[in-house]
């Protein structure tokens, strides 16, 4: 699984997915074990100057049951 | 478009969480359609940007429901994008490390009908159509990394 994916669903009562993946590569030292490595992703249609909205996706470092 | 935030920052999926985005006001409620639950997933990779760095993923997912749906939601997006590191739950001043910017396609879907074999059942993919909108990679040098003490190596973020 790769890329942003819009997963269609054919059943009507099952809704389709929109899925993000994110990786994030740091420099070990930069980020403290149980801070949160947070990657945002802020979206408004184009052409448009509506204000942002905003998905973001958090993990914790060194605490992958804590994501 | 419902937002989206990882369960175990909050303490309560229903609740939601506020985020704090630097000189601006407070963020809604955010909460998850879905949380991957992958301790494999999770778990800091080796890095092939350098030997000094780690890799961390993450992976959420937005759930767009068939009925009433707004068909102008398919359409292009312009999006901002990057990492912010906080130190906990309290932190409403999060280290920034760069932002990016893109446009992204939303197309609508298309749900095709097949004839499939009764006595064998549907197969495995005939109710999923995945279709790859975008895949982004953005660099962020050690000169923009100046919220962080003596860094050394860039950063990376990729939405695959």
């Amino acid at each position: 699984m790769k890329y942003i994916n819009y997963i269609a669903i054919k059943s009507v009562a099952m809704a389709d997915i929109l899925e993000f993946t994110f990786k994030t590569d740091i420099e070990t030292g930069l980020v403290a074990k149980g801070e949160y490595v947070v990657a945002y992703l802020q979206y408004r249609k184009t052409g448009t100057s509506d204000a942002y909205q905003e998905l973001i996706c958090a993990t914790k470092k060194d605490d992958p049951t804590g994501s | 478009m419902a937002f989206v935030y990882k369960d175990k920052i909050e303490d309560s999926v229903v609740s939601g969480k506020e985020y704090w985005n630097v000189s601006a006001a407070p963020h809604g409620t955010l909460w998850a359609d879905f949380v991957r639950d992958d301790f494999t997933f999770y778990k800091l990779k080796k890095s092939a940007t350098d030997f000094k760095n780690q890799v961390q993923n993450c992976m959420t997912q937005i759930k767009i429901p068939k009925d009433n749906r707004d068909a102008n939601m398919f359409q292009s997006y312009d999006v901002k994008y990057g990492i912010r590191i906080y130190t906990g739950d309290d932190d409403k001043a999060p280290k920034i490390l760069g932002q990016s910017t893109d446009v992204i396609p939303l197309t609508a879907p298309t749900y095709k009908t097949a004839k499939f074999d009764e006595t064998k059942g549907l197969p495995e993919d005939i109710d999923l159509l995945t279709t790859v909108l975008k895949k982004e990679s953005a660099t962020v040098t050690v000169a923009d990394l100046s919220a962080f003490t003596s860094p050394t190596k860039d950063a990376k973020l990729e939405i695959y």
